[in-house]
């Protein structure tokens, strides 16, 4: 059996023969890593803190048939204040899963692990929670090649410079002239303001850890966020469970 | 397995299904099963159909319990005064063994972790703020796991509680376990051991 190390976020875990547990880690040198840790739930275990969700750790494993196994790790980064912030965990965990769902074990993306990474940091940090979520969001769905085109009508190919809405079950954004009343009415669509545009290529060049420079409405943030969300449903057919936790904490009480 | 008669194989099928279970060890068990006194199996089948039958949650803090109340809840010698918040009813059972508490309980069936989904309301979360506005204890103890999932579920009730009444809200301590070797300790817990010192008595 190889063993490796690899720098990884915990993503998720679940239990595994009482005290061990199956964690999938996203890691900047493998992408996906679904590996055992045992002895986690005793007291006093070495690789407990690097288990826990979100924690960013040095890993030592060692390669298994079916799944790897964790021997030693580091942690670089605990991020603690998420724990403080149920809402900032909230999106946190929606990162994480998206990554989790929308990945394949073995397939390295270090572009998308730094985005996480300095969006967990920024989120620990106290920005606002939103921002966050729906800049390292679009930027983890251009990693993966699966951003929507906002540039291009979807029906007749034009160029666009004034995108009426984007259309999550076409997966993409018409034109003034394709557009009908029927597409505005939709649960599925997201109006497409220049400023969104504007926002989305600013958001494909502009680094994660600058993003407290950006002056932009939380209207349009919330925009951004709603449209990704209907991209992650839609185009990858994915319900993300966070979703329904971040949903939890805006019903009132 | 297919040499196996067919009881056989249901029986290992059916102890494959029980968590940490794989095939080998579900075979081992049937196994033993099979060498063991008819007595002895049959002691085993009545203990499992009857805690099925029989246990089911508490009224009043989600406790397994025989009957309406667990023995806790229908202790009238435990103080009521405070109450002790845990995620699972095996948490009450490692807490009892300690001897230190004479309390209630509230168990709250998980903790919220935001990947699997599991909010405030999937949590026995309401239940616990009607209790404290009935009881009105003058102490409630968050015993949650020292996790991301227990530390969040903690910091959530201390957050729907803060400024009720008189009730003061405490947190179990974290840091390194008795016997442990500091040495070998990972450095977050290192961390919440310095955090969480206090002055020799």
């Amino acid at each position: 059996m190889r063993s490796y190390r690899a720098e990884g976020v915990a993503l998720l875990a679940h239990e595994y023969r009482g005290t061990g547990r199956v964690v999938n880690f996203f890691t900047r040198e493998r992408g996906k890593v679904e590996a055992v840790a045992q002895g986690i739930g005793k007291p006093g275990s070495s690789l407990a803190a690097a288990v826990e969700l979100f924690t960013h750790s040095q890993l030592f494993l060692v390669e298994g048939r079916i799944l790897d196994r964790l021997t030693q790790a580091r942690v670089l980064e605990a991020f603690e204040s998420l724990r403080l912030h149920v809402r900032r965990l909230g999106h946190a965990g929606f990162l994480c899963e998206l990554l989790a769902c929308a990945t394949e074990p073995g397939q390295p993306i270090p572009t998308a692990f730094d985005d996480l990474v300095i969006a967990l940091r920024l989120l620990d940090a106290d920005h606002e929670p939103v921002t966050v979520a729906a800049a390292a969001t679009w930027r983890i769905l251009g990693d993966l090649g699966v951003a929507p085109d906002l540039d291009r009508c979807v029906r007749c190919g034009a160029a666009l410079e004034a995108t009426r809405v984007f259309l999550a079950p076409e997966a993409g954004s018409v034109c003034g002239s394709c557009f009908t009343d029927e597409d505005g009415e939709t649960d599925a669509s997201v109006p497409v303001s220049a400023q969104l545009r504007a926002l989305t290529g600013t958001l494909g060049r502009f680094p994660m850890s600058r993003l407290s420079r950006l002056n932009v409405d939380t209207a349009l943030w919330n925009d951004l966020l709603r449209l990704e969300r209907l991209q992650i449903r839609y185009y990858l057919g994915l319900e993300l469970q966070s979703d329904s936790f971040l949903r939890q904490l805006c019903r009132p009480g | 397995m297919a040499s196996l008669p067919e009881p056989v194989r249901r029986l290992i099928e059916e102890i494959e299904r029980l968590p940490g279970i794989g095939p080998k060890s579900a075979q081992r068990l049937a196994l033993h099963l099979l060498q063991s006194d008819e007595a002895e199996v049959e002691a085993l089948a009545r203990a499992l159909v009857e805690a099925k039958r029989r246990v089911g949650r508490c009224r009043d803090c989600f406790n397994w319990a025989v009957g309406e109340l667990c023995e806790i809840c229908a202790d009238s010698t435990r103080e009521r005064d405070v109450v002790c918040v845990v995620e699972q009813p095996i948490d009450v059972a490692a807490l009892e063994r300690s001897g230190e508490y004479r309390g209630l309980y509230h168990v709250l069936e998980g903790a919220l972790n935001p990947v699997l989904g599991v909010g405030p309301e999937n949590l026995r979360i309401a239940a616990l703020l009607a209790r404290i506005e009935e009881l009105k204890p003058r102490e409630m103890i968050l015993a949650t796991s020292p996790t991301v999932e227990g530390d969040a579920t903690a910091e959530y009730i201390r957050s729907e509680l803060a400024g009720v009444g008189e009730l003061r809200i405490t947190r179990i301590a974290l840091g390194l376990p008795v016997g442990a070797d500091l040495d070998y300790a990972d450095q977050v817990t290192v961390a919440r051991a310095l955090r969480g010192r206090r002055p020799m008595e």
